[in-house]
């Protein structure tokens, strides 16, 4: 590739990153969203897996908050702060992963979408269409009902429910950038699909997809503390939806320990606030029809 | 940065679209406020005439005596159909339709006299005929209508002599009375049923015992019972008896508190606490001694009863040593402690301390007690040494990785599982915790499909038939077969011995030594490891009611009794005060609906506005 091209694109880059720059809520969802990563990152050296240790904790059992335990004890006498920087990585993680499996099927099941026609245009719109009439938490759980429970089942039931509505806007993506007269001239030229999918359709959707993904990761990360919430996935582990679930399986409603159930549910609403906040500024930028000022 | 007209659609819908999206959230929030905190209709004002109303939450299968296995129905069935020989407030055997039974000599024929008294609620007289229809019903249907046939596998007969007298023929001695448990229906009924096995008996049922069935409503789940007004001990003060479904106990603990539900079972220690220190005068709780254990499990390989193995355990657990050293690691009073916040006792036998003739150790056990070094050693001896992650090689040179399976549903498994998982990564076994739905774990169980799991048991007075399940017998015809009684997956003649000896054992004393030895050689054989027996943590509307009759008195609980004494002593208060309870500060289910609500509504508009980008674009 040219160095022009090069060029070309860290330009077209800065000017993104300028324009994303001034939309404020945009910027105060991805300082916060960095500050939520480096939290869940510095998790192991801050809060050491050994503190929540049930048979180790020398704490009582549903401490209120107190300087040594600053959101109190759960019902095994654990950290409530410290699980919820653990739970703050199984949260992230899931959502991203998962997040990742969706973008890569809905790209590859979108571009082949709009740019293949006929019956394999018609079969792959018929499964999209399935994926997007079917409800996709009662998919999910289903699917982590039938395999093995565990967080990457919960990847797996979220990425394989949530793709279609990715698939259908990059099928649209992928038709007007077809339309368009450089790839009628890579034809011409005797391009195949291939190069023409990879080298140009691609590239166009791209930013598209971006801006998607990160809106993307809201959702999972709330559908994953639904599937935990319902006790469907591995409550041993630490995320914030089995903390929600642990809270009220153990009676904490009851007993007013509003301590084990106020934190996961506002860092679940805090993250996907940011997510959406960061993908809507993306958004903005990169989306050709929602771009105003052009 | 005003919108070209080519824009103008998008911008436009957008509210749409938030809005539709909002109102289907709506939709799905208020089905799952309305599931998870149901509340069901309350009848037109009835609360005057004194109806106690219980709240549950646990399946209900069916009313029909001769079928049900569930907890709910066979407990509702106890306060319908008197059993020919009731147990007493202290578990005793005590005149049930029966007024006096005597045995003959070769303790073959038992003979039950009924009481002239007893009158079915339709007024009928209880005569011998409903007796012996009963039982050959049982008897000659175990596959259709053989929910008790476990109890009359020994019953060779079953005849009227007279009117009043039934004569029971068995096959051999057997000490436990034949006449317990069994619930006697009237075959004035039965007998014009054309399919019993799918009669419903939920509506309208004539019954012999202190509150009859009127009505039944599938879709709300309540149950509507009625005081029997000539049941032979007296009708009930109160009225009736209402069964009011909850899908979780804690909504059922703020119908308690706001006044719509009179009786809540099943609490958790943090309930139970919070309840306890309730200042309204309003709530008084009773932590009953419970008559059921929890154990860990291990499987030490399932065959058939004709010997071939089968299901998926770690042939390291075929090694007693090994099962030794896992129990060796788990904590008892600790446990009771931190989990059951001390409401309960610290498990031996599978006997739970409320049965005092059958509880504890034989002479000269020795109790495992918790020692981890101990457990260590004795696994470093058994040739178990520990490779270079520290966790521990089977004698076959493979990483000793076991599988510790629990109900998800259940908070106590859960947090069971980390707290064993723990000790046992101490002693270098690793543990991968498998919470699985409910009825996996029973299907897994009995397809031995499992290393370890927690699994619990409730135990009536008589041990015979927790003893029967660990015979060799118990084992399935096929592996993994759906006849698999078998509790432990384990077989042992020795124990097999034991228990046919106490089976036909008539002298009390003699049997009580008899059945504590047969329980010790389960526990010694490191199987099923009962790790405690619960408190029955309850709470009642002491506003209300009175005068429930604890099983046993002064110790028991109210509900889930061997009986129906807890509600059938129950008198009102202050007849007709009911009215409207107090709601007493923020319903503390509110928090985490409230919770769920703000994620949910930020996940529509999420949701919403992702499509409003997306949809209109083509």
């Amino acid at each position: 590739m040219s160095a022009a091209t090069w060029q070309r694109r860290r330009a077209g880059l800065r000017e993104s990153a300028g324009e994303f720059a001034s939309y404020r809520s945009g910027l105060v969802g991805a300082v916060l969203l960095v500050l939520v990563v480096l939290l869940a990152l510095a998790a192991p050296p801050l809060v050491p897996r050994e503190s929540l240790a049930v048979t180790q904790v020398t704490a009582d059992r549903n401490e209120v908050p107190s300087l040594a335990h600053l959101l109190g004890t759960d019902s095994s006498g654990r950290d409530v702060l410290g699980m919820l920087l653990w739970g703050a990585r199984a949260s992230l993680l899931v959502g991203f992963a998962a997040t990742a499996m969706s973008m890569v099927i809905g790209t590859v099941v979108g571009m082949a979408a709009g740019h293949f026609t006929g019956l394999t245009q018609g079969a792959l719109m018929r499964v999209i269409d399935f994926f997007l009439v079917v409800p996709s938490l009662v998919l999910a759980i289903v699917l982590s009902t039938v395999l093995a429970s565990g967080l990457w089942t919960i990847v797996i039931a979220i990425g394989v429910t949530s793709w279609a509505s990715t698939a259908r806007v990059v099928r649209a993506q992928t038709l007007t950038i077809e339309s368009r007269a450089y790839i009628e001239r890579s034809r011409a030229l005797g391009a195949g699909d291939a190069h023409i999918l990879g080298r140009h359709v691609l590239p166009a959707v791209m930013p598209l997809v971006l801006a998607n993904t990160t809106l993307a990761v809201g959702a999972a990360i709330i559908a994953e503390s639904t599937l935990a919430f319902l006790g469907l996935g591995d409550p041993t582990t630490y995320s914030w939806g089995s903390m929600l679930k642990r809270a009220l399986d153990t009676g904490a409603a009851t007993a007013g320990f509003w301590w084990q159930v106020l934190p996961p549910g506002i860092a679940i609403v805090l993250v996907v606030l940011c997510f959406t906040l960061v993908g809507r500024a993306l958004e903005s930028v990169l989306n050709p029809v929602l771009r105003s000022h052009r | 940065m005003s919108p070209s007209p080519a824009l103008r659609r998008p911008s436009t819908a957008r509210p749409r679209l938030v809005a539709a999206a909002l109102a289907a959230l709506l939709v799905v929030l208020t089905a799952l406020v309305a599931t998870g905190v149901q509340r069901p209709a309350r009848a037109a004002e009835s609360d005057s005439d004194a109806v106690l109303r219980i709240a549950y939450s646990s399946t209900v299968d069916t009313f029909n005596p001769f079928v049900s296995i569930y907890l709910t129905p066979t407990g509702v069935n106890r306060f319908v159909y008197e059993n020919l020989v009731a147990y007493g407030t202290e578990n005793e055997a005590t005149e049930g339709l029966a007024e006096s039974w005597d045995t003959s000599e070769d303790a073959l024929t038992w003979t039950f006299t009924l009481g002239d008294d007893r009158e079915w609620s339709d007024g009928e007289p209880v005569v011998a005929d409903d007796v012996v229809f009963t039982y050959t019903s049982i008897m000659e249907n175990p596959e259709t209508l053989g929910a008790n046939h476990g109890l009359t596998t020994n019953i060779e007969s079953v005849t009227a002599v007279d009117e009043k007298t039934v004569e029971m023929t068995l096959i051999e001695p057997q000490a436990a009375n034949p006449g317990f448990e069994i619930p006697i229906v009237p075959a004035h009924v039965w007998e014009d049923v054309d399919d019993p096995a799918a009669f419903p008996a939920d509506s309208e049922v004539v019954g012999s015992g202190p509150f009859v069935i009127e009505s039944y409503d599938e879709t709300s789940g309540t149950l509507e019972l009625v005081a029997n007004e000539t049941y032979w001990r007296g009708a009930p003060e109160i009225a009736g008896v209402r069964y009011v479904k909850y899908d979780n106990v804690d909504a059922s603990v703020q119908g308690l508190r706001s006044g719509e539900v009179d009786i809540v079972g099943g609490l958790t220690p943090a309930q139970y606490d919070t309840l306890e220190a309730d200042g309204s005068g309003e709530i008084a709780t009773n932590a009953g001694t419970g008559r059921r254990y929890l154990a860990l499990a291990i499987n030490p390989g399932a065959t058939t009863a004709g010997g071939e193995a089968f299901g998926d355990s770690n042939p390291a657990l075929a090694d007693p040593d090994l099962r030794t050293a896992i129990l060796m690691a788990v904590d008892k009073e600790e446990l009771v402690d931190r989990i059951l916040g001390g409401y309960g006792t610290p498990g031996e036998t599978e006997v739970p301390a409320s049965y005092p003739d059958f509880t504890g150790f034989a002479e000269g056990v020795e109790p495992l007690e918790f020692d981890l070094d101990g457990a260590n050693a004795l696994l470093d001896e058994a040739g178990y040494e520990r490779g270079p992650d520290g966790t521990r090689l089977d004698l076959e040179g493979n990483p000793l990785e076991l599988r510790l399976m629990g109900d998800t549903e259940n908070a106590d498994h859960v947090q069971l599982a980390e707290f064993v998982g723990e000790w046992l990564g101490e002693i270098g076994i690793a543990v991968t915790p498998e919470l699985i739905g409910g009825d996996a774990v029973g299907e897994r169980s009995i397809a031995g499909n499992y290393d370890m799991y927690f699994t619990s048991w409730s135990l009536g007075p008589d041990p015979d038939f927790q003893l029967s399940i660990n015979t060799c017998d118990a084992r399935p015809e096929t592996p993994g077969g759906a006849d698999n009684l078998s509790e432990s997956n384990w077989c042992s003649p020795e124990f097999d011995a034991l228990y046919a000896e106490q089976r036909t054992e008539l002298d009390p004393e003699a049997r009580s030594e008899l059945v504590r030895e047969s329980f010790s050689a389960i526990y010694e054989a490191r199987v099923n490891y009962p790790i405690w027996y619960a408190d029955a943590l309850e709470a009642y509307r002491s506003d209300r009611f009175e005068g429930f009759t604890l099983q046993p008195e002064g110790s028991g609980p109210i509900l889930g009794q061997n009986g129906y004494w807890g509600v059938y002593g129950a008198s009102e208060v202050e007849p007709g005060s009911g009215g409207s309870g107090a709601g007493d500060g923020v319903p503390g289910w509110l928090l985490p609906v409230g919770v769920g609500a703000v994620v949910l509504v930020v996940g529509g508009v999420l949701l919403g506005r992702r499509r409003s980008a997306g949809d209109d674009r083509e």
